[in-house]
């Protein structure tokens, strides 16, 4: 952040970081007041003139305060700065103040300045925070004057004050619920413009919703518990390392168990019904209760072998002799000529 | 539009019969619309349908994800938001509302099956804030051609009876007989008056939808008991009911809108909760709001809460339920579905200004 | 006595439902988007924001019925509003203090008092002409208006959470602008269009 570029910087404020469109600050004035382009300007240059002089001071004088205190300052030099600008339009801009009058003291307070005092201006140096503050106040300006403008258009079916010749127009728009859905289309657009290039940085400088997800992931977890599945478990490592797509609920991999071999004495044998006569019974992984209860009094050696290794088919059975050894190397030395043969045909 | 039957996924198919059986239901409605204000009626559906066909496809290339038409839901929309305007309403009315429903409440939100808000009760409320007169100036019944809109001359007014209780005028028993209350005679939205088409639905519902008819039925006896309660007409109780369930869109929405499966709690108990809460805030709102209809507003604000009202336990003194037993596959894929993380959305624990 | 309770009620419910500050007005919307997105810290920024706006507006009301201040301009009016705002966060800020309370309670009284929606609630009432009785209303209605926005859209965060067929371009604030938008859509029954005069 320190040695980021002008042109970085600009990008940042305007674009990525914007402080409407993906930060979700200073939504008030926006939604309430910018029902035209002329109005719209108002706030934008009110906003920007703030912004950049209390950031400035903010950079420049608070940096040592203690927070608390330094909240209440951004809110005294906010109506400092506030009170000539109101007096200023209320002279010369009258039907302004009729019908936005009361909206533009809440400039002071905009959540926007106390942010980014907070979180840019105490921490970096007056180089920085200049730039900072100017690329914010013309993002927020320019977001502002377009809400504005597709308000009014949409809504008055004007724009500065004249028509534009709409067949309909939309009063709605004219409410705050306009400006939401209006801030909410232009975000998606703006995201979608800089998908390809920059969506990290967007989606990092968006509202920060991890805590309704961890919320979410407890709640399915709860949900996983109470159901008394034991298979079930929570990746913990997945939320570190994301892989798209990925779920952090697996199912545990069902391994299976050596076969036990269970030696019965030959006492036990005559109360079971065994299906095979053999005197070694091999039980695979199916609980047979009844006759592990019967067992469970005898207790019977219970062996759990490795599987036998399967005989290695080259090796003779021992029942098995070879009777004439000459036979058998001319037999050999018979094929190996014929399969010298069909190679030497084969190359030509 | 070509779609291959084989490889719809399962979930659109289904989204298909069911909205398939929501034409079915609305088809009686279009029928009485078209019988009692004509050719102007069907127009106004056929091309509101078309609109809605058309939105859901641009829109679905703005948004830059595939258009599941097949799925049949712009097609409910398109034939649902006309059946609600008046039937003098400029042709522009439903066209904006479909439009609005669809892209700005349906498809921000993903498609049919994970709609937050019910797209047609939006698009109502947006056109009765949008125009008031519009939206509920109504005509004389079968006094109607295709030309005449409320804009014309020859538009003849009508008083609903949704305006009539906003201003506490009975029908009494002579201005209109019980009989055309129920056939649907009288001033009201086009395709939300016939009081006989209402029933054979909730009859159809009781074989095909018996789930959903918790909420729709919670809902009407909601709506009946306050309107026996707290009458807004001084010529008995049974004339306010009567009038109160036959006013404005309450069975319609009753039936139509509150049952978005995608919305509607999971429970019994959570779907009862539902309909006697959009009830109520639908009559509250009714007496005290600035227009004689906001049964689509009381909608979307219980829209909002739809997943609280699962969670209502109501203390039984009965025995303890069984353990229950460990999640099939089916379950855990669909706790697991909801549980994927994009990794668009890395979850930075540095989000600038959060103090 | 019955009249004081009535006022109170009234002027309470036109605050919080009829014209909710926040969907109706647009008041303090950002601040309570983002709480809404950290529900852990929601309880001790409610109380104070309740308290403030509850306090300033009797405040400001009990000024303003003195004849110095009702003969002042409007302007001089902002002013006395900015000021109560600050003496009543400086007073609030060293009782807190004084009983030692930990970091993050002192940290939420300066986000409660600080807001738009705090403040408006001074300008609303003089606007609309309220007594001193609906002024204690107004701001016990406007708290309340402000946390039942953040439980409302705390729901639509977790539900949008949940929902995993959002297109790529509206996840996050996009969707959560839009989720606003139709919610206020649906409190605009009793008020019609957003008329805060």
């Amino acid at each position: 952040m320190n040695n980021s570029s002008f042109g970085e910087t600009f990008r940042r404020g305007i674009i990525t970081n914007n402080p409407l469109l993906f930060q979700i600050m200073g939504v008030c004035p926006v939604v309430a007041i910018a029902l035209s382009v002329k109005t719209a300007a108002v706030v934008a240059v009110i906003n920007a003139l703030e912004l950049i002089i209390i950031e400035l001071l903010s950079c420049l004088l608070f940096k040592k305060l203690k927070r608390h205190f330094r909240v209440l300052i951004y809110a005294v030099l906010g109506f400092a700065i506030n009170l000539p600008l109101l007096a200023a339009i209320s002279r010369h801009l009258p039907d302004l103040t009729e019908s936005i009058g009361i909206f533009l003291p809440l400039l002071a307070v905009n959540s926007v300045i106390a942010v980014k005092c907070e979180t840019f201006a105490v921490k970096n140096t007056v180089r920085d925070t200049v730039f900072d503050s100017i690329a914010t106040a013309i993002g927020y300006g320019i977001v502002t004057v377009a809400v504005g403008a597709a308000r009014e258009a949409l809504g008055s079916g004007t724009i500065f004050g004249k028509p534009i010749g709409l067949p309909y127009t939309a009063e709605a728009f004219l409410a705050p619920l306009g400006g939401f859905l209006i801030l909410g289309f232009f975000a998606a657009i703006v995201k979608g413009l800089t998908a390809k290039k920059y969506s990290e940085e967007v989606n990092a400088s968006m509202l920060d919703t991890s805590q309704i997800r961890m919320l979410h992931i407890k709640h399915l977890k709860q949900l996983i518990d109470e159901s008394g599945d034991d298979d079930i478990f929570f990746d913990d490592s997945v939320l570190n390392d994301l892989e798209p797509k990925q779920s952090i609920f697996r199912r545990k991999q069902k391994t299976v168990a050596p076969e036990q071999t269970i030696v019965i004495p030959e006492e036990i044998q005559s109360f079971s019904e065994p299906e095979e006569k053999e005197e070694e019974k091999t039980v695979g992984y199916q609980p047979f209760a009844d006759l592990l209860k019967t067992l469970e009094k005898h207790e019977p050696e219970i062996v759990v072998e490795a599987t036998e290794p399967e005989p290695d088919p080259l090796e003779l059975n021992e029942e098995w002799e070879v009777r004439d050894e000459e036979l058998l190397e001319s037999v050999e030395e018979t094929e190996k000529a014929s399969d010298e043969q069909q190679d030497g045909g084969d190359g030509q | 539009m070509a779609t291959d039957r084989a490889a719809m996924p399962q979930e659109v198919k289904d989204t298909r019969k069911y909205s398939l059986g929501t034409l079915l239901m609305l088809a009686p409605l279009v029928v009485m619309s078209t019988y009692y204000y004509g050719e102007r009626a069907l127009r106004m559906t056929l091309i509101s349908v078309l609109t809605a066909v058309i939105a859901e496809y641009v829109g679905s290339v703005f948004v830059r994800k595939k258009a599941t038409l097949a799925d049949l839901n712009a097609l409910c929309i398109g034939v649902m938001i006309p059946l609600l305007l008046p039937a003098s309403s400029p042709l522009w009315l439903p066209l904006v509302g479909v439009v609005f429903a669809i892209v700005a409440v349906k498809l921000p939100f993903g498609n049919a099956r994970s709609n937050m808000f019910e797209p047609v009760s939006a698009a109502i409320a947006f056109l009765t804030i949008c125009s008031k007169a519009y939206m509920f100036g109504y005509p004389k019944v079968g006094v109607i051609t295709y030309q005449s809109t409320i804009l014309q001359p020859d538009y003849v007014a009508g008083t609903s009876l949704a305006s009539m209780l906003y201003q506490s005028n009975s029908i009494g028993t002579n201005l209109i007989s019980m009989l055309d209350l129920w056939i649907g005679s009288f001033v009201g939205p086009m395709g939300a008056t016939c009081g006989f088409a209402f029933l054979a639905i909730i009859i159809s519902m009781f074989f095909s939808r018996r789930d959903e008819l918790w909420a729709t039925g919670s809902f009407i006896l909601t709506a009946a008991l306050y309107a026996f309660l707290f009458p807004r007409v001084l010529t008995g109780r049974i004339v306010s009911v009567a009038m109160e369930l036959s006013a404005g869109m309450l069975v319609f929405a009753a039936i139509f809108l509150i049952t978005n499966p995608a919305i509607l709690p999971k429970t019994r108990n959570g779907k009862i909760f539902f309909g006697v809460f959009a009830a109520l805030l639908t009559m509250l709102m009714r007496s005290f709001g600035v227009f004689e209809e906001g049964v689509c507003f009381a909608v979307l604000i219980t829209n909002a809460l739809s997943e609280q009202f699962d969670k209502i336990r109501i203390p039984s003194f009965r025995r303890r339920q069984p353990e229950k037993a460990p999640l099939s596959d089916e379950e855990f894929e669909r706790i697991t579905d909801a549980s994927f993380i994009d990794v668009g959305e890395a979850p930075s624990a540095g989000g600038v200004g959060n103090e | 006595m019955s009249y004081f309770f009535f006022d109170l009620f009234s002027a309470a419910l036109y605050a919080c439902v009829i014209q909710n500050f926040i969907f109706t007005g647009g008041y303090g919307a950002s601040e309570a988007i983002r709480m809404s997105a950290k529900p852990k810290n929601l309880f001790p920024l409610s109380i104070f924001i309740v308290y403030f706006t509850t306090v300033t507006s009797v405040i400001c009301r009990i000024l303003e019925l003195t004849s110095f201040v009702s003969g002042l301009e409007a302007l001089y009016h902002n002013m006395i509003f900015y000021g109560v705002l600050c003496i009543l966060y400086l007073v609030t800020l060293v009782v807190v203090l004084g009983f030692h309370a930990p970091k993050r309670v002192v940290r939420r009284v300066g986000i409660a008092a600080f807001n738009t929606l705090v403040l408006s609630v001074p300008f609303i009432n003089y606007r609309a002409g309220f007594n001193l009785v609906g002024a204690i209303g107004s701001g016990i209605g406007a708290g309340i208006a402000f946390v039942l926005a953040v439980l409302l859209i705390n729901t639509g965060l977790q539900k949008l959470e949940q929902n995993t067929s959002i297109p790529r371009h509206f996840k996050g604030t996009p969707a959560i602008f839009i989720y606003v938008a139709i919610l206020s859509l649906g409190f605009m029954a009793l008020t019609g269009k957003s008329i805060f005069i």
